[in-house]
């Protein structure tokens, strides 16, 4: 009986497990064929027009900090050295412990400035206004500790521009970056009224003023992972998602906002811990509601290079978070899920979101225990558990790796061939070791949402350049 | 077949599958960055012999047409020039260098089933100069075309054939109002002037983009023209047209503008508000009543504006 009931188990996984692996292979047949059309393109010819053209649209650039002294000024260089016709760049200090405004201040020669908020978003305490002499466009902004999202509305209410692009204090942007993600909303009249970037790990490149410069990939284990997720994730789900117009999250290191919009559905939530996620679902809410057709795309191309943990402590931290943070926006928004007046949201974003990327950690986690008890054992059904092991490694490693050979196909990466073998290496021991730590980090997320724990954690930077 | 079985086939089939993929992938990145290193070298070794044939009309170096790094080096080149320089005689050499060398090789990528080809194609032949393609589509490859593809193709004509253009234009109407700005931006004056028949049949998208460039001319008769879309029952015409005419800062017939002090939309209040001093002393009374519009930027505009006048109304205020 007790086996009857523990094969049956293993077969409703099975097939599960099949049914993510169906809806991959279309995923990854649509982001194929979307960015194969596009590999073609001369890039740099169309950027260079758009670069010089008057309709461009300006941008504030919001960069929240807690705690960035190391390197919040490398990536200040890069948003100075941005090309893009015309900026302003706004940091928001969010109460640092450390010497990130004191840093900022001298790096920059800021003065106090008396520049006022345009819009009225509920904020902690603004204490100062800076602004740069070296860079008139470049301005501090001191306040109260009140969490990432609050200081990102800090700075949205003082922005002056009608986009306004939310970058995080550690990140590193390409030149071209900035112009490449604007371009859909540029060329849409504004139709496209939200997007986002692709962001890489850095861990292991150069910085020079500002600007990345790759360098032969490095052998830590934990960053060549991340990687290969970071790429699998924008690859598979992203791309998809955002051909249908059912994008649901934009990294909140590196998107791009209607800032009239975001004023108007209130804001970053303060109250939930993946803020990034969560005003995406409240922009698509009020698109809904509003019955209009803006759209929020993913841009593939754009580049926003990123720290990536090294540690597992500091990982399993960071993706317990998102994981709370997954849980946190679609409890919020559960009225949409199955809902007709929220379309392909409803009925195809919402849903999978729940099945496949909330509870599947809960589901693979019992698959992988299946197995391990059935070889340890020999009580369970082996050739279920052998089945449910291959669908693991077709689910993990399989996909990964189909992600890095398709990322390589179809965009200009230049991925040099052996930094392919080392990721594709990686990327086949997934399924044995690194997928099941992140299952365990998921689940301590789900957890964490269950017992209402808010925190986010010491992310122990390093900061980016030098080879670190 | 037990369920082992099949288990170790379908393991053997996806580790063959994988084998071959991921050999395809070495391959093309090591043929990715071979052609880039052509690429580099080619513009390393010529790029002086380039500037000289350029910029002093010296011969220009060997082309093997058979080696497309070397297109794809010599078309960088000529990107570059073009967009970090202005000289009618750099712009004239590369348009007859490219004309005799790559228009058959343009030709062929215009008829490509690859998208990407074809919209590269046109955006060099633009780019370039390369004349003789205007008559190169014909009404069904038109009809096939995609929104940015046929973007990139009435820039092309605008460049060598504006009775095509005038034809073609409106063939299609889902352009965006930045595509309509970008192909007027690239018309002089004249040319603008030669499509003002058309703005009646064309979409919105289209009208807004060609207020947006006639604000940027400087002749009398665009400023009347402009003035009697005042008249038009769509506000957001209005509204385009009131920013124009701020950006041209000439009015021709004041009377017109009255109207718009009362208008129920409070974005064309604001508008008239901010051109009053162009108006002249008969929007003061329009001023007036807009300083205690109940919308805040009305105000604000309708005080900035006042500022202007402050003696006559100061004088006015003692005459009363």
């Amino acid at each position: 009986m007790m086996g009857t009931i523990t094969d049956i188990l293993g077969i409703l996984i099975i097939a599960y497990m099949l049914l993510v692996i169906v809806f991959y292979i279309f995923m990854m047949a649509v982001a194929y064929f979307t960015l194969a059309r596009e590999k073609r393109l001369d890039q740099d010819a169309l950027e260079d027009e758009m670069q010089m053209n008057i309709f461009t649209k300006p941008v504030s650039i919001l960069v929240p900090a807690y705690n960035e002294e190391l390197g919040i000024i490398e990536s200040m260089h890069s948003l100075i050295t941005l090309r893009y016709p015309e900026t302003e760049i706004i940091i928001i200090d969010d109460g640092s412990k450390d010497r990130t405004s004191e840093v900022v201040m001298e790096a920059f020669k800021m003065t106090p400035s008396d520049r006022t908020p345009q819009a009225d978003l509920k904020t902690a305490r603004v204490t100062a206004v800076h602004r740069s002499t070296l860079h008139p466009n470049v301005f501090l902004i001191q306040k109260e500790n009140g969490g990432k999202a609050d200081a990102l509305n800090a700075g949205i209410n003082y922005a002056r521009y009608p986009y306004f692009c939310s970058i995080d204090g550690d990140s590193i942007l390409d030149r071209n970056s900035l112009l490449r993600v604007m371009q859909p909303i540029i060329t849409s009249d504004g139709q496209v009224v939200a997007a986002g970037g692709n962001v890489r790990i850095a861990n292991g490149n150069d910085i020079h003023f500002g600007a990345m410069e790759p360098r032969a990939l490095g052998n830590h284990p934990m960053v060549l992972m991340q990687i290969v997720e970071y790429l699998r994730a924008f690859m598979l789900g992203r791309i998809f998602f955002s051909r249908f117009n059912m994008v649901l999250i934009v990294s909140g290191a590196f998107s791009i906002f209607n800032k009239r919009i975001v004023i108007d559905v209130g804001g970053y939530s303060a109250d939930v811990i993946g803020e990034d996620m969560e005003l995406v679902v409240k922009v698509h809410g009020w698109i809904r509601e509003n019955g209009s057709d803006e759209r929020i795309e993913f841009v593939p191309d754009p580049v926003c290079w990123t720290e990536a943990p090294t540690s597992a402590k500091v990982l399993r931290r960071q993706r317990r978070r998102w994981a709370q943070g997954l849980f946190e926006s679609l409890w919020r928004h559960k009225y949409m899920a199955l809902n007709p007046k929220y379309g392909r949201i409803g009925f195809i974003a919402m849903p999978y979101f729940w099945l496949f990327e909330a509870f599947g950690a809960l589901v693979e986690f019992a698959g992988y225990a299946y197995i391990i008890i059935a070889f340890l054992t020999g009580t369970l059904n082996t050739e279920i558990a052998a089945l449910l092991l291959l669908t693991f490694v077709v689910y993990g490693s399989i996909f990964s790796t189909l992600s890095l050979m398709i990322e390589s196909w179809t965009t200009h990466n230049n991925a040099k061939p052996k930094s392919i073998l080392k990721l594709v290496a990686m990327s086949l021991s997934e399924s044995f070791w690194y997928r099941p730590m992140m299952i365990l980090f998921r689940l301590e997320g789900m957890v964490r949402f269950f017992t209402k724990k808010q925190e986010w954690g010491n992310m122990e930077r390093k900061g980016l350049g030098r080879g670190t | 077949m037990t369920l082992t079985e099949i288990v170790w086939t379908i393991i053997i089939v996806l580790a063959v599958l994988l084998a071959l993929l991921i050999g395809i992938t070495i391959w093309r990145a090591v043929y990715r960055e071979k052609r880039r290193e052509a690429v580099d070298a080619y513009i390393e070794d010529h790029f002086d012999a380039w500037f000289d044939h350029l910029y002093y009309g010296a011969p220009a170096p060997e082309y093997d047409r058979s080696k497309r790094h070397q297109r794809m080096a010599i078309e960088r080149i000529f990107s570059s020039f073009l967009h970090n320089g202005h000289s009618e005689e750099i712009k004239k050499r590369i348009s007859e260098y490219a004309q005799e060398n790559f228009s058959a090789d343009y030709r062929r990528e215009l008829k490509s089933p690859l998208w990407a080809h074809r919209v590269n194609a046109l955006t060099r032949l633009s780019d370039f100069g390369v004349s003789g393609f205007t008559d190169f589509h014909d009404d069904r490859r038109i009809a096939r075309m995609t929104r940015f593809e046929f973007f990139r193709y009435l820039i092309y004509l605008s460049h060598f054939d504006m009775n095509a253009f005038r034809t073609k234009f409106l063939a299609k109407k889902d352009l965006t109002e930045y595509d309509y700005k970008k192909i007027f931006t690239r018309l002089d004056d004249d040319r603008i002037y030669n499509i003002q028949s058309l703005y009646a049949v064309m979409p919105d998208a289209g009208k807004y983009a060609y207020i947006d460039r006639l604000s940027r001319t400087g002749n009398l008769h665009a400023g009347r023209w402009l003035e009697s879309l005042l008249e038009d029952d769509n506000a957001e015409i209005r509204i385009r047209t009131l920013k124009a005419v701020q950006t041209r800062g000439i009015i021709e017939d004041p009377a017109r503008y009255m109207k718009c002090f009362t208008s129920n939309v409070w974005t064309e209040r604001m508008l008239v508000c901010r051109i009053a001093p162009y108006i002249g002393d008969g929007s003061i009374e329009g001023l007036r009543k807009c300083a205690a519009d109940p919308h805040p930027l009305v105000r604000s505009a309708a005080l900035g504006s006042l500022k202007y006048f402050q003696p006559a109304v100061m004088n006015q205020g003692v005459a009363e």
